[in-house]
Parts: structure tokens; sequence; C-alpha cells
């Protein structure tokens, strides 16, 4: 059994892609649309050990959803996947222990790569 | 005083008639009258005043004692030709001499002299006019000539004097530079015929040059060869002067070309600003595109386990398809939208540079740690590696002086000089006479400053596309090589961002060398007092 996923992107199309290709990997990966949705399917028992996460969201920002369910979910490590400009998330993040959070920048041409930075944080301790 | 006349006769002679005694001394110029051998028979007390000789102290004396040495040696000689032959040299005509005074000193006179040949005598009349006043007007005068023409030459600036017909009276040495033609050939001419390239322009000149009004026309765009020059000229009506103007030419060009620099910069920022805001409403849908064409092709393909499972279960040959797709030529299609996205979401990036401030990225860094890390980026860089090795170039590094520590946006600075990189590797490869290509890295501490020099050895730039290089949206590359935006982002990185500058040096056949100044102690982005907003 592979590393379980969690995608969350508001852009359904971008759920369905990173989803296609992680799965072909051999992931198990889980989508959601929005921050809230993300925090409330790890809260009832979503096992997931990565959440690739997009900042930009409708209600509930990226940088608030990965602070929450890090509170409930310490374990879940982040890889960040924005297509905004000039996100100062990163020294937030760090501030909370999170460690390295690898940032992705839409478009993401290769998502090998992707892929590979997700097997690696399973790996980590 | 001896001498075969006596002094009796002498004075008889002069002072035979009292009122040609009276005459003679009593006009202003000095009269001396001399006998055929050359001794002083008369001085007048105009002469008395002239050489400082009391008339007592030069009668019967040789008149050579009056002269400096270049005119006394020959004099004697003079005398006996003349008297011999009739031969004459000033006699009867007068010239420009000069007279010695009593204490040794000259000046300059005019001396006319007259053969008095009378019954009881023979000898000369000569009439001195004294000179120095004239002449030290003349010096002041020649004097004031040469400052005025000092005045005009020490300005930059095309100086041209011209009279109520447009002719020239003055013309300095940037006039003479520019025209190709000396102050000695050009006064005298008319201005229009030496300024051809003002041609369309002249006819409102001549009428401000006939009108005397002061006239002024700005960037007047003048052509230079295949590019375009840009002066300003103004033509001012001379104060004291009827009808004359001074004609006052300036070559403007780098000035206008910074401005509109300027302006393109100014324009590149708003679209910055825009594209921040767009980014993320761009780069969605790209992403959508180009991670959509990977998985395409992935799902086509026969190496997923999952592809061959669904393919057998409809019993589909996936060998097949795949021929298929190669023979419609699918792949290309597919390979090209994903080539196009990867250009969208570059110009988008290029375009996000134009918004960046930086201020709060400053950091010190080592230019030579900085550079270490620009050329391990280089030999991994995708674009290039499609084009060109780049671990095929021949990279030398010089450092110069003590300090490569600077203030900057380390990023940003990597960007700028891995474009620069980048640039030199594709103009080399595309270039097949460059046989061993080389980039020089150098850097120069100059003080407040540190120098960054990026050389090739590729094919060069003609002097119309490096003036041009830092436009945005100028590119020599083909379609979907370049942006258009690297250079003019590196340019706006280096002047706007970091306070520096940033230049090229190169010819045709002779390299390109980039030049960029950063300052060791760098203000960020609009925390200066001087720092535009």
């Amino acid at each position: 059994m592979g590393p379980a996923v969690l995608v969350v992107d508001d852009e359904a199309a971008i759920c369905d892609n990173l989803a296609a290709f992680l799965e072909d990997e051999g992931m198990q990966v889980h989508t959601a649309p929005s921050g809230e949705e993300a925090l409330s399917r790890v809260t009832t028992g979503l096992d997931v050990q990565v959440c690739i996460m997009d900042l930009r969201l409708p209600l509930m920002n990226g940088t608030d959803t990965i602070l929450q369910i890090h509170r409930v979910a310490p374990a879940v490590r982040f890889v960040i996947h924005t297509g905004s400009a000039h996100e100062p998330v990163l020294a937030t993040l760090h501030e909370t222990g999170l460690g390295a959070t690898p940032v992705f920048k839409k478009p993401v041409n290769d998502m090998a790569e992707l892929a590979r930075t997700v097997s690696a944080l399973c790996l980590a301790p | 005083m001896d001498h075969s006349i006596d002094n009796a006769q002498r004075v008889q002679f002069w002072a035979e008639d009292p009122r040609v005694r009276s005459i003679v001394e009593n006009v202003a110029d000095g009269v001396i009258g001399i006998d055929a051998q050359g001794y002083v028979e008369l001085f007048n007390r105009a002469a008395e005043r002239l050489f400082g000789y009391s008339a007592g102290e030069v009668m019967g004396r040789n008149v050579t004692m009056l002269m400096p040495q270049k005119y006394s040696e020959h004099h004697n000689d003079y005398l006996r030709h003349y008297v011999a032959t009739g031969e004459r040299h000033i006699i009867g005509i007068g010239r420009e001499v000069e007279g010695r005074r009593k204490d040794g000193s000259t000046f300059p006179m005019y001396l006319s002299v007259g053969d008095v040949t009378v019954p009881e005598f023979r000898g000369f009349i000569g009439i001195v006019h004294d000179l120095s006043e004239q002449k030290t007007a003349e010096q002041r005068l020649a004097r004031a000539g040469e400052f005025l023409q000092s005045i005009i030459d020490s300005i930059p600036s095309t100086l041209v004097g011209v009279d109520s017909q447009g002719r020239v009276t003055h013309w300095n040495r940037t006039a003479a530079r520019d025209a190709g033609v000396g102050a000695d050939a050009a006064v005298g001419r008319p201005f229009a015929e030496l300024f051809p390239f003002l041609d369309v322009h002249l006819q409102g000149l001549r009428q401000a040059i006939g009108n005397a009004q002061p006239v002024k026309h700005e960037r007047l765009a003048v052509p230079a060869g295949t590019a375009m020059r840009y002066v300003d000229v103004m033509v001012y009506p001379l104060v004291h002067d009827s009808g004359g103007s001074v004609v006052c030419i300036d070559d403007v060009t780098e000035r206008v070309r910074l401005e509109e620099m300027m302006v393109q910069t100014e324009k590149m920022m708003s679209v910055g600003g825009l594209a921040a805001g767009m980014a993320h409403e761009i780069n969605n849908p790209l992403g959508i595109m180009a991670q959509g064409c990977q998985n395409l092709l992935r799902r086509l393909s026969k190496e997923i386990p999952g592809n061959r499972a669904v393919a057998e279960e409809l019993g589909l040959d996936l060998d097949v398809l795949g021929e298929y797709l190669r023979r419609r030529g699918i792949y290309r299609f597919l390979e090209g939208m994903q080539e196009a996205t990867t250009r969208a979401s570059r110009i988008v990036s290029d375009m996000l540079a134009y918004s960046r401030r930086g201020a709060s990225s400053f950091v010190p860094v080592h230019l030579n740690d900085l550079i270490d890390t620009v050329l391990r980026l280089a030999g991994h860089d995708y674009d290039l590696k499609k084009s060109y090795d780049f671990r095929r170039i021949g990279i030398s590094r010089e450092t110069i002086g003590a300090s490569d520590e600077i203030y900057c946006d380390e990023m940003a600075i990597e960007q700028v000089l891995l474009n620069l990189l980048r640039n030199a590797a594709q103009a080399m490869a595309a270039s097949p006479s460059v046989q061993s290509p080389e980039i020089t890295l150098r850097l120069v501490d100059e003080g407040s400053q540190v120098r960054v020099e990026v050389a090739d050895n590729g094919p060069g730039m003609t002097d119309d596309v490096s003036r041009r290089v830092f436009e945005p949206f100028f590119t020599t590359k083909p379609v979907g090589i370049g942006t258009g935006l690297g250079l003019s982002v590196a340019y706006f990185i280096v002047t706007e961002q970091h306070h520096g500058s940033i230049e090229v040096e190169t010819a045709p056949g002779r390299g390109s060398r980039f030049i960029i100044r950063l300052p060791h102690r760098g203000r960020p982005y609009g925390s200066g007092s001087s720092g535009r907003r």
C-alpha cells in the first residue's frame, strides 16, 4: 500500500490531475475542494501522511488550513502547490515547527518531481 | 659729436624759419632728422617723450641708438646702399618697426621716412607714430577673440554663430567634429549647407534666424546611418548684434534612450503589478493544461500497470494505439501544448519580477558564492540542455580587489546572472563560427561598488541590437526560445531594485561583455530617501 495523500484545491481539474498522476504512482489519493472540508475529513478520521495544499482557497485559506490540520494531526506533512506570486507563508509555517514545507509553483510541468517529494516526506521521520 | 658739419650749422639749418621750427616741435608724432650717414640732426619734443632721451643726448649721434639690435645692425648698410643706388626699402613708404627707449625697453611704432635734399643738406626725415596703445588694443581684441573661441569650444554642444544671411560666423570644436568641417572652412558658408541632416527642419530654423526670434526644437529625429539620433536645436538671436544668431545643437540621443527605458520600466512595473494579481488566475489554468498533458501521455503508455489492466479489459492493444498516435502526430501535438504552457508560465513569472520590491529580502551575499550557485544552476538548466550543453563552455573567473560582498536580493541577482549566462550560451551555440565557446566572469571591487562582468566570445551584436537589448519584448531569438523579457527584467532588477547599473559592450564578431555595477551597501528598493516609488 502506497502513501495516503490529500490534495486540497478549489480547482477540480487540478485535484483530478494530481490524483491521476499520484494514483498511477501507486498512492492513495483523496481530494478536497476547500480548507474546511479538508480539516473536517482529517478531524473525522481520514488518515493521510501528506497533504498537498493550495494557498488561495475560497473561505479558509491554505495557511490557516495547514495550521488547523497540524493541530489535530501533527504527523501530517505538507507540500504547498500554489499559483500565487509571492506568498510569505514559509516563515509563518516554520515558526510553528512544521519543518521543511516544499513549495511547488503552478504550473508544475513535471509531476514526477512532486511525486518524489511526497514519497520522501512519507519516509522522513 | 665730431662730425663734418658742426652744431652751429645744424641748428641754423633747422631753425632758420621759426614757423617751421614751431611746427616740428609741436606735432604730436616724433620727428627725427638724420644726415646721409645716419647722424641725428633733429629730435623734436614728441620724440623726446617717446624715446626718453633729451634732444641734446641724441643730436649728432648715430640714429641706430634708437633701434633694437635687429634693426640697428644693418641700418648703416641700408643707408649707404640707398644713397648709392636709390633702391628703397622704407624711404618714401613707411612701415611698422620697433623703437628702443633710453631705458632699453622697446615699443612698436609706425615709421615713415622721407628723403630730404636741399642745397645745404642731404638727409632723411622720419615721422615716428607710437603704436603701443594700438598694439595693446589689438592684443586685447585678439585675446578676447581667443577667449570667446575658448568659451564656445569648451561647451560640449554644437555652437554656431550665424549672420542675418544664415552664414557661419563662429564655429566651435563640437561643430567641427559633428559636421566634419574645420572652422576655417566653415566660417562664411551657409549654415544649411553644413548641417544637411537638419534639412527637413531648416525652413523653420531659417525663419527663426530671419525673424530674430528664439526658437527651440526638441528631440528632432536625425537619421545617422541605420539608426536614429535625437538632437535639441535652439536658435537665439544675438542680443547686441542686429540680425546675428547663435545656433546650439545638443545630441540628446542617450537621454532620450534612457527616458524611453524609464517609461518602458514604468510600464512594465504596472504590468508586473497586474501580473501579480493575475498570476493565480493564469497559473491555475496553465497547471491544469500542463498536468493534463502529462497525464494524457502517461495514460497512453503501456508502462503504467493501470493502463494495461483497463486496455486488457477492453480488448485494446496499447502497442497498436501507440503506433496510431505516433503516425497521426498526436504526441507532437501534446508536446506542443506542454511547451506552450511552459512559455506562458515563463512570461508570467518574468512579468512578476517587475512587481517584486525585494525590500525585505536583502541580505549580505558574497558574489563569488552566488556565481558558484549560478554556474551550477546553468549546468542543470533545462532550457539550455535542450539546445546546448553548458558544460562544453570554458568558464574562466577572476576576482580583483578585496571585497565581493554586496547587499542584495540573492534570488534576483541569481536570476540576472543566470539570464546573462543563458544568453551567452545561446548566442555562442547559434553561431557556427564560435569554435571554443568561453565565458569570462570577472569581479572587480571598485570601492563603493562591485563590478561584475560577464563576457563571451560569441558573435557579438550590432549597434542596432545592443541599443535595444534591455527593451521589454525585444528579442533576436527564434519564437518560443525567449520571452524577450530576460534582459529587461535584469535591467529592472539591477537599476530599480538594487540602484546599480547595467550596460553592454559589444561589436559584431567581438563577443559581448555585460557590465553590472552593484553597490556594496545597497539600499533596498523604496527604502531610501532618494528611492522613487
